[in-house]
């Protein structure tokens, strides 16, 4: 850091070699600055794909700022196929893969080495399955390889970090009722997915895996065909691929890629899902069906949202029921953009257990003026303009950049549409006030809410007499019951 | 890993040198700048990306209020999105006018409300806004007053400072408050930069608290949010307000509500005044953009700023403890054991080795997963942390008791892990690991010029943006003598609290049947599983069944004899429960 002593004089220098401040006068408002031209291209996967031997595709992104290197490899398994006796399995054998040591390794031996390097190796669960990170100084990459290939091929799985594993499951089980934040997050996803495609573990599911499931589990999803790997930082390909290349010798697998790793969403009956939590604040959550991706919707329906309540401070929800209020610090809403299939497009909010009623009467009220048609041009052309003027900070370094051409390779895009990125901001301007108006008579059926309520329930079904609200004017209300945290039972409902 | 002081501390030297070797690092490359009056700017040119991040950070936190206005600082920070005199206004004037009129009112109600408060201290009124509803006067001025919000409201353009931001193609912008600081930040696009010094500027210059009550009313929101309907959130500020007993740290960021429910605009404003001089703010810029244009526009908008006097220094010093501090919660979360040691904080001489020790502790090879979770199974989470503040500091090691072990049982065996610290050096190679973490780590810093300008918020924030790079030194320097000298030191009963976290019993969380937890995972799980349809299960006959089959059954082992026991219980307590309700369906 010897150079910083002479920065403030160098600043110095330049400040007096300029125009003296405040010569000419500023503009009197922000709308009247002038700025530069940004011109700018999404970045393309031309020099930085590459296809292994084995047919594994790896994106290469150079950085060479510091002395780090990061590759991940991400896996595509699909937990739905798990065994319904299992249920935990696909988290436990991702989990496991980093923390259960090698056929060669002790576990504990691995994460010294790992640890004394300075550098991270991590696995887990990710959008697409499973995944393994390495990060890396670029020196101790070849020693950061081996440890993380010995994981990837030959992981060992121990017994005693399977128990240990275990023994966290169920510790993070028995909390499952105890914070409002996560019973509301389960109940939702309890309510509005398919049974047959998302179920929770328990402690006899997630007791009754052993080493030879995870094995098995392994075996099937963890194969070249599954793996696709982003690496960025101070590396480039030439030096990257052979060392890939030599590590994946002799492995290639048998089994089929499948689409979509994600539980599906049901149709669920209108109306009011109360889940008692007896706290002073209501988490209100309501649901409608959104829209796939590819639809030629989406972008009306996005810009929709963005209005409605994506946009942050400027939307309607959040301008109506937190700022003019006072009900809420947190509101929003989202239209879920799922990789595969259709997402939902949701609202939410926290309220005192008193205003539960008159905020979610006040949603319904926003949710109403957007159907029929109440959207400003200058709101559209703001939620517009920011799309397409943000569009740069979405590829803000090496690493978001590599992360999204693997997105577009993974999902399919990058051939069913390649020029998705290059083209988006010419699309985002051609959309008119009337698509948005269309699209939003489609999608915002109030008569369709899914309510999903956490909070003190007695209190939340009393009549809310000021405003002239009843909870069943939401729709019909239907108690559920909290269940029992470990075999997931429901409980009594009083 | 048997690193006999021989072999094994030469392996660990020798790595060491490779491991440092071919790498000078250098910190955040970054360009200091004041103005004239006073304001700081720090700059790191980036070209990496077509984007950057603009911040500036006030240094007034929680810490910098005064009893019976706590929560200030935190309400200041909200306000300053609600405009200026150039941004969310159709008519300033008109603005101006309405505005001093509420704040009459209010002050009115104030008043008012002093008479009001004796009725709530001599136990006559159950809170001071229950008083104030029952009170005619107060109703009066608070109608009034509502109706010249609703007047108001029809001449503001709301949340105008957050669309022009958006507008122009904001990634993301907040702001946060601390005990030390509060901080604002954007991340815009490269084209942008003078937008951020117009509208930073601007609401730095010419504030204007539009929309003050309502937004009160959200940070109660707030509060409820993070605090009040959380499992431990006011426990927490409750143990935190015993842990300091001088250090303003001790009353909460949000607040105390009764404060909160009392401040008003006009503090704000004064508050605002005493704390935001540019003297008092660092400007922090990371990204796409020349330093050149970044100084000249830093001089152009900010200049315009007028010096103001220092604001007061923080006197207090928090007083030696004298004793163990002992809490205990009663909560819905899983069995916690929390130990909190006082130490030095931000620019303490001893910060790297206090954080080493946490280090130490904490992470996947750390002592605390190595022999409590892992070899001792005293505890199934664990973990240490240093808080280091710019005032004090705070030394927190935190376990969840593992199944069927008590507190006092987790409790004993993290002093006993401390105790080792104290006792035996720590080993060389042990220590070098913590070393190559954190020498990987200021390079972590630098991969994105976002990290890095967060960085610099927190330093700068806590006094001085050097202090990062001189901490990376120190942590460099730590030797096995310094690390047992600071536990000594540290690790005293005397200087810490001890706060039990214990599972509130509740109808989603039955308190468990004596020896479930001791059973194999596999039959625990079963008969919970059995447990919760039993609770279910209504036909009286069967359930009578069940408690003959049971009653009869002659267990082979231990557990199973335990299993039937508990299921035995279970099956009685449900039968007497339905004939309590008198029937079988």
């Amino acid at each position: 850091m010897k150079a910083l002593t002479l920065l403030p004089l160098a600043s110095l220098l330049l400040v007096l070699g300029t125009v003296p401040a405040q010569a000419q006068p500023l503009p009197a408002h922000p709308d009247d600055l002038v700025f530069p031209e940004l011109s700018y291209e999404p970045p393309v996967p031309e020099g930085h794909r590459f296809v292994m031997k084995n047919g594994v595709v790896v994106y290469v992104v150079e950085d060479h700022r510091v002395p780090l290197v990061d590759v991940n490899f991400t896996i595509h398994a699909d937990a739905k196929q798990e065994p319904e006796a299992l249920v935990g399995l696909h988290t436990g054998m991702f989990e496991l893969m980093g923390r259960g040591g090698s056929q060669a390794h002790d576990a504990a031996w691995i994460e010294e080495e790992v640890a004394f390097l300075g550098a991270r190796l991590d696995t887990g669960m990710d959008s697409y399955g499973g995944a393994l990170a390495l990060q890396s100084l670029t020196k101790d990459l070849d020693r950061g390889l081996d440890l993380a290939f010995e994981l990837l091929r030959t992981p060992g799985f121990q017994e005693d970090r399977l128990q240990q594993w275990k023994d966290e499951r169920l510790a993070a089980f028995k909390e499952r009722n105890d914070d409002p934040e996560r019973l509301e997050r389960q109940e939702w996803r309890r309510l509005m997915y398919q049974p047959a495609t998302w179920r929770a573990a328990t402690a006899a599911t997630v007791a009754a895996i052993d080493r030879k499931a995870l094995l098995d589990w392994h075996q099937r999803w963890v194969q070249p065909e599954h793996i696709t790997v982003t690496a960025y930082g101070d590396i480039s390909a030439r030096e990257l691929l052979p060392r890939l290349e030599r590590r994946m010798k002799g492995w290639k697998g048998q089994s089929q890629r499948f689409t979509s790793p994600d539980p599906e969403y049901r149709d669920v009956q209108p109306g009011v899902y109360l889940v008692n939590k007896p706290v002073n604040q209501s988490r209100v959550r309501c649901f409608l069906p959104g829209l796939d991706r590819d639809d030629e919707r989406w972008l009306p329906a996005y810009l929709l949202n963005e209005l409605l309540g994506g946009g942050g401070m400027s939307s309607a929800l959040l301008n109506r029921i937190r700022t003019k209020e006072g009900l809420a610090y947190s509101v929003g809403s989202q239209l879920e953009e799922r990789t595969f299939g259709q997402g939902l497009l949701w609202a939410a909010f926290q309220t005192k257990t008193e205003s539960t009623q008159f905020a979610m009467s006040l949603l319904v009220d926003e949710v109403e003026k957007m159907a029929r048609g109440e959207i400003s041009q200058e709101n559209l052309d703001n939620a517009k303009a920011q799309l397409i003027q943000a569009f740069p900070t979405w590829f803000s370094s090496a690493g978001t950049i590599a992360s999204s051409l693997t997105e577009e390779e993974l999902s399919g895009r990058m051939k069913s549409n390649p020029r998705h990125y290059r083209d988006l901001r010419a699309k985002v301007q051609a959309v008119s006030l009337e698509d948005v108006r269309r699209v939003a008579a489609e999608l915002l059926r109030p008569e369709r809410l899914v309510w999903v309520v956490v909070g003190d329930a007695t209190a939340i079904m009393q009549p809310d007499a000021e405003h002239q609200l009843t909870l069943e004017g939401f729709g019909a209300v239907t108690r559920v019951p909290l269940r029992d945290p470990l075999s997931q039972e429901p409980l009594p409902l009083d | 890993m048997n690193a006999t002081p021989t072999g094994g501390l030469r392996r660990a030297l020798l790595a060491a040198m490779l491991l440092m070797a071919g790498a000078a690092q250098a910190g955040l490359p970054v360009t200091e700048h004041v103005l004239a009056n006073g304001m700081r700017f720090l700059i790191i040119e980036d070209h990496t990306a077509p984007t950057f991040m603009g911040a500036w950070v006030a240094h007034v936190g929680s810490s910098n209020e005064t009893p019976g206005q706590t929560g200030l600082t935190h309400l200041l920070e909200h306000m300053m999105f609600k405009g200026t005199r150039v941004i969310g206004t159709k008519d300033l004037d008109k603005d101006l006018a309405l505005l001093a009129r509420q704040e009459e009112l209010m002050r009115a109600l104030r008043e008012r409300s002093r008479g009001l408060l004796l009725e709530v201290r001599q136990g006559l009124a159950p809170s001071l806004a229950e008083a104030r509803k029952a009170d005619p006067e107060c109703v009066r001025l608070e109608d009034e007053f509502q109706k010249l919000v609703a007047e108001q409201r029809e001449n503001m353009i709301p949340n105008e400072f957050d669309q022009i931001m958006q507008k122009n193609g904001e990634l993301f912008g907040n702001a946060f408050t601390s005990q030390d600081m509060t901080a604002y930040f954007n991340v815009l696009p490269a084209n942008k930069l003078e937008l951020w010094f117009w509208l930073e500027s601007d609401r730095l210059i010419n504030p204007v608290m539009r929309e003050f009550y309502a937004e009160r009313d959200v940070v109660y929101e707030e509060r409820r949010m993070r605090t009040e309907a959380t499992p431990t959130g006011i426990h927490e500020e409750a143990v935190n307000s015993l842990f300091w007993q001088a250090s303003p740290y001790h009353w909460p960021i949000i607040g105390w509500p009764s404060d909160v429910a009392e401040l008003s605009m006009s503090q704000a404003e004064a508050y605002y005044h005493t704390w935001y001089g540019p003297g008092n703010i660092t400007g922090i810029l990371a990204g796409d953009f020349k330093t050149r244009d970044a100084i000249q526009l830093a001089e152009r908008y900010f200049g315009r700023m007028e010096a103001r006097p220092a604001p007061p220094a923080l006197v207090t010093l928090e007083p030696r403890q004298l004793g163990e501090v002992r809490y205990t919660g009663e909560v819905e979360i899983n069995p916690t054991v929390n130990l909190r040691y006082h130490c030095g904080g931000f620019k303490h001489k001893d910060s790297g080795v206090l954080e080493v020790l946490a280090s130490l502790l904490s992470g996947d090879t750390g002592r605390l997963q190595r022999h409590l979770v892992q070899e001792g199974k005293t505890a199934v989470r664990a973990w240490a942390y240093y808080e280091r503040m710019k005032h004090e500091g705070a030394f927190q090691v935190e376990a969840e008791a593992a199944q069927g072990v008590d507190n006092a049982t987790l409790e004993s065996a993290l002093d006993a892990e401390l105790r080792r610290l104290v006792d035996q050096p720590v080993p060389e190679r042990e220590l070098q690991k913590i070393k190559n973490t954190y020498f990987v780590d200021t390079y972590r810093e630098q991969q994105s010029p976002i990290r890095a300008a967060f960085e610099l918020i927190n330093s700068a924030g806590c006094g001085d943006w050097r202090e990062q790079e001189a901490f990376s030194r120190r942590i460099q320097a730590v030797t096995a003598e310094d690390v047992r000298r600071v536990a000594g030191e540290l690790l005293r009963k005397e200087n810490r609290m001890v706060t039990w976290w214990v599972r509130k019993a509740g109808a989603a969380s039955a308190a468990e049947p004596a020896g479930l937890s001791s059973l194999p995972t596999d039959m625990q799980a079963a008969t919970r599983q059995m447990l919760a349809r039993m609770k279910q299960f209504s036909d009286v006959a069967a359930l009578a069944g069940l408690q003959g089959q049971l009653g009869s059954a002659n267990a082979t082992d231990a557990n199973e004899a335990t299993m039937n026991r508990i299921l035995l219980e279970a099956v009685t307590a449900r039968l007497a429960e339905l004939q309590a309700k008198g029937g079988s369906k």
